[in-house]
C-alpha cells in the first residue's frame, strides 16, 4: 500500500472505526525486536496527536505499546514524511541527502494501530474536548498531545518569500537545507558565509556551532580562503563550549570568526547585506537562524502562556497550565530543558505514562527522569557529544540537571563520530519504526 | 462470571462501539511495571525494552545484576564516555530498577529471548572490550 492509499483508507475508516479494526491493523508485519501492541491492558481512551515530529511519533507509539488495543491514538500531520532535523547538517556537505533523512508514517499505522490523518488543524475545543481541521473534520479526543515543534519570527527585511529564499534559515529540515547546500556549492574561493545564531531557548542548543563547524570544513577543503562569519546572539557558546571554542579556535581557526552578544536588526536580501550591532556586514551566503516560538496552533489555541511564546506545561504529565486535557511536547512547551529532538522523545514516553495512568485513574509517575543526548559533528569523520540527565525537583516543581551527569565529551573523535551515526539510528527506530 | 451481568455490560459497551473492551475494562487496570519509564531512557540507543539489533549493546538477555553491575562501574570511569556521565545521572536505587525491569521484562516474552540469545551475547562482547579499552 503506498502513503496515499494509505491515508485514503485511513480518512475513510473514520470516527466509527472499531476497536476490532485497530486491533487487526496492530497485528500486521510487526518485527520482533519493535515490541507490539498488547490487545487488552483494561485501558480505555481516545487520544488525539497533533504532530509527527519526534515528540509527536514517540507519544503515538508509547501510548499503543504501554496503552494496548483499548486506547485509540489519532496521529494529525500536514506531511507525508518526517524530515530529520537531526544530522541535517550534513546535507550541507555533502554527506547525506534530504530523502535520506525522511522518515514515513506506515510503520506506526501497520504497527502499532495508530490512525493517521493528514490535515492541517484549525482550532482546539479544550472544553467541548475536540480538535478541528481545516476539512471540517472533527476529532473528539479525552486527551490531546500537542507536538507541532518551533516556528520562527521574521527579521525585518525578509517579510517576502523571495526574500526568504535568498536568505534561507534552513533550521526545519527540507527544501531551505537543500538550498542552502547550493548556494554553498555556489561560493567561490575567498567568499563570505554569514550565518547568525538567535538568543535562547532555540531549537537544538549546540546545532548552529555544528553548522559552522561542518560549513567551514567543507569550505576549507573545496572553497579555499573563504570565511565563516558568525554572529551569535548569545554571550557566549551555549553548548558544548570546550569542543566549540576548540573548533572554532584551533581545528577551523583562520576559516570561522565568531562574535557574541550580536543583535541582527535588519537583513536585506538585495545587497546581502545585514544590519547589526556590529555595523553593516555583507555576505555571499546568509544564513539567518531566526529567534523561535513554539508552533502556530500553540498561540492560536491560547496555549502560549511563557511569554506568550511558549506553552507552560507540568511537567510531571506535560499538561497544559492554560487548558486542562491537552499536553504540549517537544520544542514547543517551556521546561527547563533543551529543545531537541531526543529528549522530546523522552518526554513523550513521559506524557504517554502519564496519560495511560490519569487514563487508568491513578496518579501521574512522581518522580521522572528525563536524559538528553547527542553527537555534534565538528569535521566530516569527527564528533563530540553532549549529554544531561534531568530529575523532577518536587520544590521547584521544575526538571533538574543531575549533578555531576551532565557534560561534553574531552575531545572531538572519529569513535565519536561512528557512534553519532548508530545513535541516530536507534533513536529514529525508537521513534518512527 | 455471572452471564446475567456480562450480557448487561455489553449492551452497555454498544453504543461506544468498543463492546469486547467494555467487559475488560470492569477490571482495574493494572500498575505499569516498576522501572518501565525509567528504563525507557536506554530505549533510544538500545532499542525497546533494550532489543535493538541495528546499534548498541543489547540489554536483552542480560541478568539484572549485570546490567546493575556494569552502571555501577561506569559511574566511576574517567574521562567519562557518554554513556559513563549517562549512569552518574541515577541513584543507586533507580539502577535496580532499570536492571531488573529489562531482566524481568526480556524473560516473559517468551518468543523472542530464546532466538536472540546468541546475537545478546555476542554484542555484549564486543561492548564489554570497547568500555575497557
Amino acid at each position: 500500500m503506498n502513503r496515499r492509499d494509505f491515508f485514503r483508507l485511513a480518512s475513510m475508516a473514520g470516527l466509527g472505526a472499531t476497536a476490532a479494526s485497530w486491533t487487526q491493523l496492530a497485528g500486521a508485519a510487526t518485527a520482533p525486536q519493535l515490541g507490539t501492541v498488547p490487545t487488552n491492558t483494561g485501558i480505555t481512551g481516545r487520544v488525539v496527536v497533533i504532530g509527527g515530529g519526534m515528540g509527536g511519533a514517540s507519544v503515538a507509539k508509547y501510548l499503543r505499546l504501554w496503552g494496548g488495543t483499548g486506547v485509540s491514538v489519532t496521529l494529525v500531520e500536514r506531511d507525508s514524511a518526517y524530515t530529520s532535523n537531526i544530522l541535517s547538517n550534513l546535507v550541507l556537505n555533502g554527506q547525506r541527502t534530504i530523502t535520506s533523512l525522511q522518515y514515513g508514517y506506515s510503520n506506526l499505522a501497520s504497527r502499532y494501530g495508530i490512525r493517521m490523518v493528514k490535515g492541517d488543524v484549525t482550532n482546539i475545543d479544550p472544553v467541548g474536548h475536540s480538535v478541528s481541521l481545516a476539512d471540517g473534520t472533527k476529532l473528539p479526543y479525552d486527551r490531546l498531545v500537542v507536538a507541532p515543534g518551533v516556528d520562527f519570527d521574521l527579521y525585518p527585511g525578509l517579510e517576502t518569500a523571495a526574500a526568504q529564499a535568498k536568505v534561507p534559515h534552513a533550521w526545519k529540515a527540507g527544501v531551505q537545507t537543500t538550498q542552502l547546500r547550493n548556494m554553498m556549492v555556489n561560493m567561490k574561493a575567498g567568499q563570505t558565509f554569514v550565518m547568525s545564531i538567535p538568543a535562547k531557548p532555540y531549537r537544538c542548543p549546540p546545532g548552529p556551532y555544528e553548522r559552522a563547524c561542518v560549513v567551514a570544513d567543507w569550505l576549507k577543503k573545496n572553497r579555499p580562503g573563504s570565511k565563516v562569519i558568525v554572529l551569535d546572539a548569545n554571550p557566549g557558546i551555549i553548548a558544548e563550549p570546550l569542543a566549540f571554542a576548540n573548533a572554532f579556535d584551533v581545528v577551523h581557526k583562520g576559516v570561522i570568526e565568531y562574535h557574541s552578544g550580536v543583535t541582527i536588526n535588519s537583513i536585506d536580501a538585495t545587497t546581502m547585506t545585514l544590519n547589526t550591532s556590529l555595523g553593516n556586514l555583507k555576505g555571499n551566503v546568509i544564513n539567518a537562524i531566526p529567534p523561535h516560538r513554539a508552533g502556530k496552533v500553540v498561540a492560536s489555541n491560547g496555549l502560549a502562556n511563557v511569554g506568550g511564546r511558549w506553552a507552560g506545561v507540568d511537567v510531571l504529565t506535560y499538561q497544559s497550565t492554560a487548558a486542562p486535557g491537552v499536553h504540549v511536547i517537544g520544542d514547543a512547551s517551556a521546561t527547563t530543558q533543551p529543545k531537541a529532538g531526543h529528549i522530546a522523545n523522552q518526554e513523550a514516553k513521559i506524557c504517554a505514562d502519564a496519560i495511560l495512568r490519569l487514563l487508568s485513574g491513578r496518579s501521574p509517575d512522581p518522580s521522572p527522569i528525563t536524559n538528553s543526548a547527542c553527537y555534534s559533528p565538528i569535521t566530516s569523520d569527527t564528533a563530540s557529544w553532549l549529554t544531561a540527565i534531568f530529575a523532577y525537583d518536587p520544590v521547584s516543581g521544575t526538571m533538574q540537571p543531575v549533578p555531576g551527569a551532565a557534560g561534553e565529551a574531552p575531545t572531538r573523535s572519529k569513535d565519536n563520530y561512528e557512534e553519532m551515526i548508530k545513535w541516530f539510528n536507534t533513536l529514529m527506530e525508537d521513534s518512527f519504526a | 462470571m455471572n452471564p446475567k451481568k456480562m450480557r448487561l455490560r455489553s449492551l452497555l459497551g454498544l453504543p461506544f462501539a468498543l463492546a469486547s473492551f467494555c467487559v475488560a475494562a470492569q477490571t482495574t487496570p493494572a500498575e505499569p511495571p516498576a522501572g518501565r519509564l525509567l528504563a525507557s531512557n536506554c530505549f533510544q540507543c538500545h532499542g525497546y525494552n533494550g532489543k535493538s539489533s541495528i546499534g548498541f549493546e543489547r540489554l536483552a538477555g542480560e541478568s539484572s545484576s549485570e546490567i546493575y553491575n556494569e552502571l555501577r562501574e561506569m559511574r566511576t570511569k574517567m574521562p567519562p564516555k557518554m554513556m559513563d556521565m549517562h549512569a552518574r545521572g541515577y541513584t543507586d536505587a533507580q539502577m535496580r530498577l532499570i536492571a531488573d525491569y529489562f531482566a524481568k521484562v526480556n524473560t516473559t516474552t517468551t518468543a523472542t529471548s530464546t532466538s536472540t540469545a546468541t546475537a545478546t551475547t555476542t554484542s555484549s562482547k564486543s561492548y564489554s572490550r570497547q568500555k575497557s579499552d
